[in-house]
């Protein structure tokens, strides 16, 4: 029973944190507490419009994160997410403004497969990197992402921007290629089943496969794993470029499915979104559906109590501070037993 | 066009030996950009407030140490994940900020600060003079630090920590205090770069850092442990820097080049590498052949 109460505390301390940092945040940064309060906790269940554009928020979220996930079983940190995102935007909205609308949903799936395929190529650079120089790919994968933003923002802004359109933004898709919403005005759509499926399929894939086992072990503990036989080599390469090609396919999704193109900027916050929903999920590819609707849940408040009240960002960034600093914290969350063994040693 | 490299160069050589030490400590310190921006944010604020020039550097890398202090309370006495606590300490600094510089100056962008330095006696002339003088002396702490990893008991006992833990255990060093010690003086170097690069630009602007923190992670994983492999990347980076402000004068979509200092980066290190590695394959080939 206590071991119960324990791993629940464990799993629901991250989320509880994050709500109380925020409860704490909100109460005392807005001159109407209440009003801030109000609209931060409960404004995006009050419409259909807000809830629905949670959701599609933390679909996206749980993409990017389920592929950080699997690049974390595999024993690597993916830092270039955004670049990825961004990345799998550009080239989903170049393909769908260049195909013809006619081909519906087989332009679409190729368009989205490309997005998923550069990101993945991009995933792949830093782990041969790794293999071939020992150049560590969590650093490759940052390098090559802070390149590649500021490329593809100049290309939004320069050759490939609608000049009938005052955004900086690629030209609009054709209504032919834009994902059925299901809950329209809200941007909720396919995306979310889609994003659940993959989270599913990962949690299987590392539980009942011999190669998820294998990639689980190889990346848990390398040297132990390749004494029973392990070789993570080929795994980690395909795990890695599979985990960047999923946040390519947010990027694609992102276009397909909520802005219709692309432009400047569209992919902030994915990538260390994605991080965030995986590392608050533990990891786990299931624990990450709650982490991505945690931090989708957070950004919709603050966008929802920036509208009714004289609530900032800054505020949401710094809740999400609050977790990060605190909520590996052992003390807090580690189990009585290991807290007691680590003092006796 | 040196004087500019040099320049460029010397806030990413302060915050590499920050990060560099705090690898040997095995507390690899991922909250450099946002220590950085503390650094930035407060010599901008005392300086504003009157502090002299030198006391504002100093007290700039003392908030720094503050910060730092937090991450390494909550990593080493708490336990806390030092990945995701460092990353909560970039976070801290990119919303925090915003929230001081609104409650201090009721908004949230930039900080001037030539006209309080010209109430100190520092005329915008003479700023130039002393900034390169200060990258020099970041230049010298740079070496300095090459040289204690390399000879002093303490930067012994570093090296000793991070090739073999439970080695210090054995002659009775803490390697807990050490990492103490290491996270805290990592934390005043990059509130000094922080400040150096606020210095340099004489305002202080949201998101002064661009990066800075992190490219110095890259290049502290990059150089692995060499010095001089460390400084010839900070160099590096500088150039790429350089070359991108010059050619975005000629070019009709200047983004395109803004990425350039992380290709020269990487760039470098892929041929560096690749040829030490062919270098060494022929090698082997040829005395097999003998």
């Amino acid at each position: 029973m206590r071991a119960f109460f324990a791993r629940t505390w464990r799993q629901l301390f991250p989320g509880l944190l994050a709500l109380g940092s925020a409860f704490v945040l909100v109460a005392i940064s807005s001159p109407k507490p209440a009003a801030a309060l109000d609209a931060f906790f409960l404004g995006p269940f009050r419409s259909f419009y807000q809830f629905g554009n949670l959701l599609s928020t933390a679909s996206l979220f749980l993409i990017t994160g389920t592929g950080m996930v699997l690049a974390i079983r595999s024993g690597k940190f993916n830092l270039g997410g955004e670049g990825q995102v961004y990345t799998g935007a550009l080239c989903a909205a170049v393909l769908l403004t260049t195909i013809d609308p006619s081909s519906g949903v087989f332009g679409l799936l190729a368009a989205l497969l490309t997005a998923t395929l550069a990101a993945a190529l991009a995933g792949a650079v830093s782990i041969l990197l790794e293999r071939w120089l020992s150049i560590s790919s969590m650093i490759t994968s940052y390098l090559i992402s802070v390149a590649t933003v500021p490329f593809i923002d100049s290309l939004i802004s320069g050759p490939l921007r609608d000049s009938s359109n005052n955004l900086l933004a690629t030209t609009r898709i054709a209504e032919a290629f834009m994902l059925p919403k299901f809950a329209p005005p809200s941007t909720l759509n396919i995306t979310a089943l889609l994003a659940i499926a993959l989270a599913i399929s990962l949690f299987y894939f590392l539980r009942r496969s011999r190669a998820g086992l294998s990639l689980s072990y190889a990346g848990s503990n390398p040297v132990a794993a390749s004494v029973y036989g392990l070789s993570a080599g080929p795994i980690t390469l395909v795990a890695f470029s599979i985990a960047a090609g999923l946040h390519g396919l947010a990027g694609g999704l992102l276009v397909a499915g909520v802005h219709g193109s692309a432009f400047t900027g569209i992919q902030s916050g994915f990538g260390w979104n994605g991080i965030s929903a995986a590392l608050i999920g533990r990891s786990h590819p299931l624990g990450v559906v709650g982490g991505a609707l945690l931090f989708a849940y957070l950004q919709t408040g603050v966008r929802t109590a920036m509208i009714h009240t004289q609530f900032t960002a800054e505020t949401g960034i710094l809740v999400q501070a609050i977790v990060f600093l605190l909520v590996t914290i052992s003390a807090l969350t580690g189990p009585p037993k290991s807290r007691e063994k680590e003092r006796r040693a | 066009m040196i004087e500019q490299l040099f320049l460029s160069a010397a806030p990413l050589l302060i915050l590499t030996i920050g990060l560099a030490l705090t690898e040997y400590a095995r507390v690899l310190n991922i909250g450099a950009e946002g220590l950085a921006g503390f650094g930035a944010f407060f010599f901008a604020v005392l300086t504003v407030s009157g502090l002299p020039l030198p006391l504002a550097l100093l007290a700039a890398g003392l908030v720094s140490v503050l910060a730092a202090g937090l991450l390494a309370f909550l990593h080493l006495r708490l336990g806390a994940n030092i990945f995701l606590a460092g990353l909560g300490i970039n976070l801290l600094a990119w919303g925090g900020l915003s929230v001081v510089s609104r409650l201090l100056f009721d908004h949230s962008g930039i900080i001037p600060m030539n006209r309080s330095l010209a109430a100190q006696g520092i005329p915008i002339e003479s700023l130039p003079d002393i900034v390169l003088f200060v990258a020099l002396l970041l230049a010298l702490a740079f070496v300095a630090a090459a040289l204690f990893l390399r000879f002093s008991p303490a930067g012994i006992r570093l090296r000793m920590l991070a090739e073999h833990q439970d080695g210090l255990d054995q002659v009775g060093s803490s390697p807990r205090k050490l990492q103490w010690g290491t996270l805290l003086f990592s934390g005043f170097l990059c509130g000094i770069a922080g400040a150096f690069i606020a210095l340099r630009v004489g305002t202080y602007v949201p998101n002064l850092s661009a990066g800075r923190g992190w490219v110095a992670l890259a290049i502290v994983f990059l150089a692995r442990r060499n010095s001089a492999a460390a400084a010839g990347l900070a160099l590096v980076y500088a150039l790429g820097e350089a070359v991108s402000i010059a050619t975005q004068a000629n070019l009709e979509l200047p983004g395109q080049v803004l990425g350039l200092p992380y290709v020269f980066l990487l760039g470098t290190v892929i041929i560096w590498l690749g040829a030490r590695k062919l270098a060494g394959r022929l090698r082997a080939s040829r005395q097999r052949s003998k």
